[in-house]
C-alpha cells in the first residue's frame, strides 16, 4: 500500500486497486432421505432466520393447451387451507409467527416455502408441510381462486409491458406449453375443474422428486431434526417419482426464416412497449455460458451495445435489455424496451443492426474484458442473503446441475473467447427470422415498421 | 454479527459513515445529499430528478460513460435514485475497488459542472421523458397516485406544498428545463456539507477513513439554503374532503385514499406503520380478510406510509374485483367498505393479537433487511441524513415495539379523519 494521507493525489486517473480476495459458493450439503426426498442445507451461523423451500414436480411446463394456467391455479391453493386448518386458520397460524407461508410455481418446478425466525423453525416447516402434502382444495377456495385469477386476466389486459409478453411468447412458441401465459387465459381458467386440480396435486406429490432446501441458522443439526419429525413423515407416504414430462418445448422454426411483426393496438397509448427476440437454447446447451457472456456484450449491463445506443446515444429509452432464459426447453432469447411511439421504427431498426454486428464481427478485446470481469464480479452479491444462496441451490436442484456449477462457472466465463462469441451469436442468434411485437397506437406504429417483415395486427385484449 | 459502525465529520461538513461487515470481499459506497423534489419550485419540477441523472455523465476526470464503465469493469454495480428529501448514489464493489468508489464520487462531488454540455443534458431530458412515460403516462393507474398527492398537499390558500408535484416532474416542466438551471441546482446543493458518504462491508474502517480524507477532504462546503421546516401534519391536508374521479385506461376499477401523518422518526409515524400492517398486510390483515377474502368485493389492497421528512402520506389503495355491472358503483362499494374499517379503527383501535402479529412481522423483516450490504449502507445514510445517528437502523425495532394499542388508535382518531382525507377514484375509460 502506497497510499496515505501524505501522498499527493492524481484526479487523473483512477486508483489501483490491490489485490482481490477470491469468493467461492459456501458449502453446503445433500442428503438422500427415507422418502426419496433430497434434503440440501447450507449453515449461515447467527443470522437469526432460516429460509425454508420445499420444491416438488408440477411446473407450468406440463399445462395443456384446454388446460393452461392448472399448475399455478393448484399451486396457488395450497395453503389455502388444509386437512388440518382452514384457509383463514393457516394464514393466521403463519402470521402469529412474523411470517406467510408463500407458494409458487414455474415452468419446471412448484414450491412451498416461508423465512422465518430460527427459533420457530419447526413451527414453520410443519405449515410447510402441510400445505404441500394435506391441502384440501375446498370447493369454495377453488371457486374464490378461481374469481381472482379472472379479475387478474383482465388486468393484465390493460397493462402494456404483459400484453407485449403474452404476445411474444404467442408469437414464437406455436403450441407448445411457453406459448400461454402461466396464469392460462379465460377460457383455460373457466374450464379447469376442481377434480382436475386434485388429480394434478396428486400426481405431483411424489417424494422422490421433491427437494427440501434450508439455508440460514440451521443450529447444528436442529433444523433437519425438525425436517425428520415434521416433513419427512409426510413425505414418506408419497415415496415415488414423478416422471411425466411436456410432450415437446421445442417450437417450430419457421422454415424458410422470415422476420414477423406484430402490433398488439392500444390507440391513443402515450409509448409503444417492444419485445424483440425468438426461442433460445435450453439449461443444459453446452453454449450456455458462452452466450451469457455474449448477451452481457449486447444488452446485459447498462455498458451494453444495445443500452449505449438506444439510450445514451439516441435518448429513444429509459432503458434496454437483452435475456437469455434458460429453460428446462429452449426458453426465449428476448430484447424488452418501451420507446417514445414516433421513434418505434428507428428503435427496431438499430436494434436489429445491433443483433447483426453480433453475428458478423467478434467483439472488441476490451468489450469481452469488460463483459467477463462483470459476470464474475457481481456473482458474489447474490450470496449475501439466505433467499440468495437458496435460489442458486433450487437451480442446482431443478436442472440436477453437478454440485460445483458455481466454482466451476467463472473459469467457464474467462475462457471464453471472442471466437467463441461470435460461434455462438451465429449458431443462436438468428436476425433474419427475429419476431418483433409492438404494442402501442397502430396507427403510428405500422407505418415506421414497414418492410421490417410480415406485419400482423392485433386487438389489445 | 459483530458491530463496527462510526460516524466522522470533516472539516468541510462531510459526514461518514462506516460499518465494518466482512461476510463477504466486498464493499459497499452509498452517498445520500440531502435534496430532493422537495427543494423544486412549482413550474420548475423534476429538476432533482434530471440532475441525478446528468451525474452519471461523466466529471473533470470521467469521461461521459466513465462512471458505469470503471464500475462494470471491475464487477461492480452502480446506480442512483431521487426522492422527495434527498438523492443517493451507490455501488457495490469488489473490496479491493472500494477507492475507485471513492474516487468516481469525489470527482462528481468536487469536479462535475466542467464537463457538463448542452448534448449531455438534451440526451438525458429525453431519457427522462421517457421514463416518465414508461412509469406514469403509459402505465394502468399511472397518473392516480399523482394526482393523490397534488389533492392532499393543497394548501388552504391554494399553494402546493412540497410534497404536491411528483418527484419525476410533469412534462411540461422537463421540456422547459434548462442546462443553467441544472448548473444552479449543483452549487447550491450538491456541496461536502450537505452529504453524507456510508462505506460498509469488507473494509477496515481507520484506512478507509484515511482515503476518504484524501479524496473528499479538500473539497470545499458552501452555504446551504435554510430546509423547509418540519410541519405537523395537522397543518396540512385538506380542510374537508378532497375527492376525484378519473377515467384511465384500466379494467379493474380502484379507490385511493390518503391522509398527512407525522414525518418519519415521529411517534406517531412508528404507529402508523403499524397501523399499515394491521389494515392491509396479510391475509389475516383486517382489510384483506374482510374485502378479498370474505366478501370478495377487492382483488387486492395495501397501505403504505411513506418515510419522508416533513410530514407522510399515510395511503389506502383498494382495486375491485369486477368492473361489472357499474364500475364507478363498485369502486364507490369498495370505498365506503375501506372506510368502515377505518372508522372501526379509529373508535375501537387494534386488538392485542393485531399488535402482536404487525409487531412479529416486522421485526422479522428487519433483521431480513439487514442481509444486503447495499440495503444496510443506504440504511446508515438515511438515518445519518434525518437523525444524525446511524446507529439508529439498530434501535428502530425498539421504537416500534414501544407503540401499544392506545398510540395506534389515537393516531387513527387523530389523522385519519373524513374531513382530511384526499381521494381519487379511477374508472375504465368510457
Amino acid at each position: 500500500m502506497t497510499a496515505n494521507g501524505q501522498a499527493t493525489l492524481d484526479r487523473g486517473r483512477p486508483p489501483v486497486p490491490g489485490p482481490g480476495k477470491s469468493c467461492s459458493f459456501p458449502n453446503f450439503e445433500v442428503e438422500e432421505l427415507e422418502s426419496g426426498a433430497r434434503l440440501w442445507t447450507l449453515d449461515v451461523q447467527d443470522c437469526g432466520l432460516v429460509t425454508v423451500v420445499l420444491l416438488m414436480p408440477g411446473g407450468s411446463e406440463l399445462d395443456s393447451p384446454e388446460r393452461a394456467g392448472l399448475a399455478s391455479f393448484t399451486a396457488g391453493l395450497r395453503g389455502a387451507g388444509t386437512r388440518v386448518r382452514d384457509a383463514l386458520e393457516f394464514a393466521a397460524a403463519a402470521e402469529d409467527l412474523g411470517t406467510a407461508i408463500s407458494t409458487s410455481c414455474g415452468w419446471e418446478n412448484a414450491a412451498v416455502g416461508t423465512t422465518i425466525g430460527a427459533d420457530d423453525v419447526a413451527a414453520g416447516l410443519e405449515l410447510v408441510s402441510e400445505a404441500a402434502a394435506e391441502p384440501a382444495f375446498l370447493g369454495e377456495e377453488v371457486e374464490r381462486r378461481r374469481r381472482r385469477r379472472l379479475a387478474e386476466i383482465e388486468r393484465r389486459r390493460r397493462d402494456p409491458a404483459a400484453q407485449a409478453r403474452i404476445a411474444f411468447a404467442r408469437a414464437i412458441y406455436g403450441a407448445t406449453p411457453y406459448a400461454y401465459p402461466a396464469i392460462g387465459d379465460r377460457s383455460t381458467t373457466a374450464a379447469i375443474t376442481r377434480e382436475d386440480i386434485a388429480a394434478f396435486h396428486d400426481r405431483a406429490l411424489a417424494a422422490g422428486s421433491c427437494h427440501l432446501i434450508a439455508v440460514g441458522d440451521l443450529g447444528r443439526g436442529r433444523v433437519g431434526r425438525a425436517i425428520e419429525e415434521t416433513v419427512e413423515p409426510q413425505l414418506r407416504a408419497h415415496a415415488r417419482r414423478f416422471d411425466a414430462r411436456p410432450e415437446s418445448l421445442e417450437p417450430e422454426s419457421p422454415s424458410p426464416p422470415a422476420r414477423r411483426v406484430v402490433v398488439v393496438d392500444r390507440p391513443g397509448a402515450a409509448q409503444a412497449e417492444l419485445r424483440i427476440g425468438h426461442s433460445g437454447v435450453p439449461r443444459h446447451h453446452p453454449d450456455r455460458v458462452r452466450l451469457q457472456v455474449a448477451n452481457s456484450i449486447l444488452g446485459g449491463k447498462f455498458m451494453s451495445r444495445l443500452n449505449l445506443t438506444l439510450r445514451e446515444k439516441h435518448g429513444y429509452t429509459y432503458g434496454v435489455s437483452s435475456a437469455f432464459d434458460f429453460r428446462r426447453g429452449p426458453g426465449p432469447f428476448v430484447i424488452s424496451t418501451a420507446v417514445a411511439n414516433e421513434v418505434a421504427g428507428a428503435a427496431c431498426r438499430k436494434t436489429i443492426d445491433e443483433v447483426e454486428r453480433m453475428c458478423a464481427e467478434p467483439p472488441v478485446a476490451s468489450e469481452l474484458d469488460d463483459a467477463r470481469n462483470y459476470m464474475v464480479g457481481v456473482f458474489p452479491y447474490t450470496l449475501q442473503t439466505i433467499q440468495g444462496l437458496s435460489s442458486r441451490l433450487q437451480t442446482l436442484a431443478v436442472f440436477d446441475l453437478e454440485r460445483d456449477e458455481y466454482d466451476r462457472w467463472p473459469e467457464r466465463v474467462r475462457a471464453t473467447s471472442d471466437e467463441d462469441v461470435l460461434e455462438v451469436c451465429r449458431r443462436h442468434l438468428s436476425p433474419e427470422s427475429l419476431t418483433i411485437v409492438a404494442v402501442g397506437p397502430a396507427d403510428e406504429l405500422l407505418p415506421q415498421l414497414d418492410g421490417l417483415g410480415t406485419t400482423e395486427v392485433q386487438a389489445a385484449g | 454479527m459483530s458491530e463496527y459502525l462510526e460516524q466522522h465529520e470533516l472539516q468541510n461538513g462531510m459526514r461518514v459513515v462506516l460499518h465494518e461487515d466482512p461476510r463477504l470481499p466486498l464493499a459497499a459506497v452509498n452517498v445520500w445529499y440531502h435534496v430532493g423534489s422537495k427543494n423544486e419550485k412549482t413550474g420548475r419540477t423534476g429538476l432533482a430528478h434530471l440532475f441525478e441523472h446528468m451525474l452519471f455523465q461523466g466529471s473533470a476526470n470521467v469521461s461521459e460513460n466513465g462512471h458505469f464503465e470503471h464500475i462494470q469493469k471491475v464487477g461492480g454495480v452502480a446506480n442512483g435514485s431521487t426522492w422527495y428529501d434527498r438523492t443517493n448514489y451507490y455501488e457495490t464493489l469488489p473490496a479491493n475497488h472500494l477507492e475507485l468508489g471513492l474516487w468516481l464520487e469525489s470527482d462528481r462531488m468536487g469536479f462535475l459542472l466542467e464537463a457538463l454540455t448542452e448534448a449531455k443534458f438534451e440526451n438525458q431530458r429525453s431519457v427522462v421523458m421517457n421514463e416518465r412515460l414508461q412509469r406514469v403516462n403509459n402505465q394502468p393507474y399511472g397518473l392516480a397516485g399523482e394526482r393523490l398527492s397534488e389533492l392532499l398537499y393543497r394548501r388552504p390558500n391554494g399553494a402546493n406544498h412540497p410534497y404536491a408535484w411528483p418527484v419525476i416532474g410533469y412534462m411540461d416542466d422537463l421540456e422547459a428545463a434548462t442546462l443553467d438551471s441544472v448548473e444552479d441546482f449543483f452549487r447550491t446543493w450538491y456541496r461536502p456539507n450537505n452529504a453524507v458518504l456510508t462505506l460498509a462491508g469488507d473494509i477496515d474502517g481507520e484506512a478507509a477513513l484515511e482515503q476518504v480524507l484524501r479524496y473528499f477532504g479538500e473539497l470545499p462546503s458552501g452555504p446551504l439554503p435554510a430546509p423547509p421546516a418540519v410541519e405537523q401534519a395537522s397543518e396540512i391536508g385538506p380542510r374537508g374532503e378532497s375527492r376525484e374521479i378519473l377515467e384511465d385506461s384500466i379494467e379493474l376499477p380502484r379507490s385511493y385514499s390518503a391522509w398527512c401523518v407525522d414525518g418519519y422518526g415521529s411517534d406517531d409515524w412508528y404507529a402508523g406503520e403499524l397501523l399499515a400492517m394491521i389494515l392491509a398486510s396479510g391475509k389475516m390483515s383486517r382489510l384483506h380478510r374482510d374485502l378479498v377474502y370474505e366478501r370478495q368485493i377487492a382483488q387486492s389492497v395495501s397501505t403504505v406510509i411513506l418515510p419522508t421528512e416533513i410530514c407522510a402520506t399515510f395511503a389506502i389503495v383498494a382495486t375491485c374485483q369486477n368492473r361489472e355491472p357499474d364500475p364507478l358503483a363498485n369502486a364507490e362499494t369498495l370505498e365506503r367498505a375501506v372506510l368502515e374499517h377505518v372508522e372501526a379503527i379509529r373508535s375501537a383501535g387494534p386488538t392485542a393479537e393485531e399488535l402482536e402479529r404487525a409487531r412479529r412481522s416486522l421485526l422479522l423483516a428487519h433483521h431480513d433487511s439487514r442481509q444486503d450490504l447495499a440495503l444496510c449502507a443506504d440504511r446508515l445514510s438515511c438515518a445519518a441524513t434525518y437523525f444524525d445517528d446511524p446507529s439508529r437502523i439498530f434501535s428502530e425495532p425498539e421504537r416500534l415495539l414501544r407503540v401499544d394499542r392506545e398510540q395506534v388508535r389515537d393516531l387513527a382518531r387523530r389523522a385519519l379523519a373524513a374531513e382530511r382525507r384526499a381521494a381519487i377514484i379511477v374508472v375504465p375509460k368510457s
